[in-house]
């Protein structure tokens, strides 16, 4: 994703917070933001409906959070670190974690029966579906991991800044991330 | 962990993360999102901008985690480092008294209830009774045994503002203070003050019992024959109270709750 073009977005976004009109700075921010966050929502939650359910969530969210936004932060990282406690808070939701053990059987049961092994491993299409459903069946703390820094490009450092841990752990985590993807993908180093 | 661990693993992923980099392409938001959020915003509450929020963002507070924390610590030993302050604030709030002077109340008090039976011993006829008056105030200075010495105040041109006040043996700097601050004020003029000295109001206290809230009620004979019960707060020496009384030794308050 080209984040430049972002960039008009959040500076305007933090003008209307530091003025004070929320609801302005709210209607900026979804009319920037609403494909990405949709998009990271129904990766992280498997479903496209409560993707955006859950991200009509997080804009809400950032709406009431709006007043204690710290200018120095970008934009695009707190609204991440947003969605991210609002998916995992949706995941934790025991209807939803059966919604997603539902659709995790089936991305795996589409991976084994729909995509098959000698699938053209360098069409973008096939790849781009394969990782999807992959993406479900990682750790939600990976998911969302490997979405904010690939995805998004989200630095290491805001990333270890957001999960309030140290640069290193968000290396490792990373590392660890990508291996168990690959893992899962099959494409492991043996 | 290095960085090459990570670059390691995404050269080996390269074609899984270009598929990464493309997922938010693959999912878009129905047309009437927007529509659809600002109405639950038009819903809600407007946020607005509280104390905690100004605190929270405010400039001189440090990005880096670890400089915050530190800032944290050492604001939290601040607010800790300061609950004696508090302590004596609300002490002088309750009191009544300015905060500078808890001490001195508390000095005060002391020395009401160390010297209390020989207060109500006070007598015009008695050695330790010295009564000086110039053109400003009646001053009787009654010496206790403890060495303690109760000096009483009465401005002439305002009575009502008599003050009662324990200069104690033990506690040398108050001592001076009180010293200091009462001999410059109202017995500025030393001099006729020593030569001059003529009728003075308290002469005899006939009866004095504690009231709560660290108060004391006395009733009083002054040299022109009239009697008078007051009130006394203990801590700063102020009369709370007075009033107009008849001169029976046996004060019915003394077994009646006032």
């Amino acid at each position: 994703m080209d984040w430049s073009q972002h960039k008009a977005c959040d500076e305007a976004v933090q003008r209307e917070i530091a003025r004070g009109d929320f609801r302005r700075a709210l209607e900026v921010l979804v009319h920037g933001y609403q494909h990405f966050i949709v998009s990271f929502c129904t990766h992280m939650l498997g479903e496209t409906a409560q993707g955006e359910e859950v991200a009509q969530n997080v804009f809400l969210a950032a709406y009431n959070a709006m007043p204690a936004f710290r200018q120095q932060a970008a934009v695009r990282t707190w609204l991440l670190a947003i969605a991210r406690r609002q998916c995992f808070k949706a995941l934790r939701d025991s209807q939803r974690r059966r919604h997603l053990e539902q659709a995790q059987r089936n991305a795996i049961a589409t991976a084994v029966h729909c995509v098959p092994p000698t699938s053209p491993e360098h069409d973008p299409e096939v790849q781009l579906r394969r990782v999807r459903q992959s993406l479900l069946q990682l750790d939600q703390e990976e998911r969302a991991l490997l979405m904010m820094r690939y995805d998004a490009d989200v630095s290491l450092a805001d990333i270890a800044v957001m999960l309030r841990i140290s640069p290193a752990s968000a290396r490792r985590r990373l590392v660890r991330a990508l291996r168990h993807l690959r893992e899962v993908l099959g494409d492991a180093e043996r | 962990m290095r960085n090459d661990e990570i670059a390691k693993q995404e050269a080996a992923a390269r074609e899984l993360l270009q598929a990464l980099t493309r997922l938010s392409r693959d999912v878009h938001a129905s047309p009437d999102f927007l529509a659809q959020v600002m109405a639950r915003a038009d819903a809600m509450p407007q946020p607005r901008r509280r104390l905690r929020h100004w605190l929270a963002v405010g400039a001189w507070w440090p990005d880096a985690p670890v400089l915050r924390w530190g800032a944290a610590v050492v604001f939290f030993f601040a607010l800790i480092g300061a609950i004696p302050q508090y302590a004596t604030w609300i002490t002088a709030y309750i009191w009544d008294i300015p905060a500078a002077t808890i001490h001195e109340a508390r000095v005060q008090h002391h020395l009401w209830k160390k010297n209390f039976a020989c207060a109500t011993q006070l007598d015009g006829n008695a050695s330790n009774y010295v009564a000086l008056t110039n053109e400003h105030a009646n001053v009787v200075v009654w010496t206790c045994p403890s060495g303690d010495v109760l000096v009483t105040i009465q401005p002439l041109k305002a009575p009502a503002a008599q003050r009662y006040v324990w200069i104690g043996l033990e506690d040398a700097a108050v001592a001076e203070q009180r010293a200091a601050a009462f001999v410059s004020e109202a017995l500025a003029a030393e001099k006729s003050l020593r030569s001059e000295q003529r009728a003075v109001p308290v002469v005899r206290v006939l009866c004095q019992r504690w009231l709560p809230k660290h108060l004391i009620k006395r009733r009083v004979k002054f040299s022109d024959g009239r009697c008078q019960d007051e009130v006394i707060n203990s801590r700063n020496g102020k009369i709370t109270q007075r009033e107009e009384a008849t001169c029976e030794a046996a004060c019915e308050w003394l077994v009646k709750k006032p």
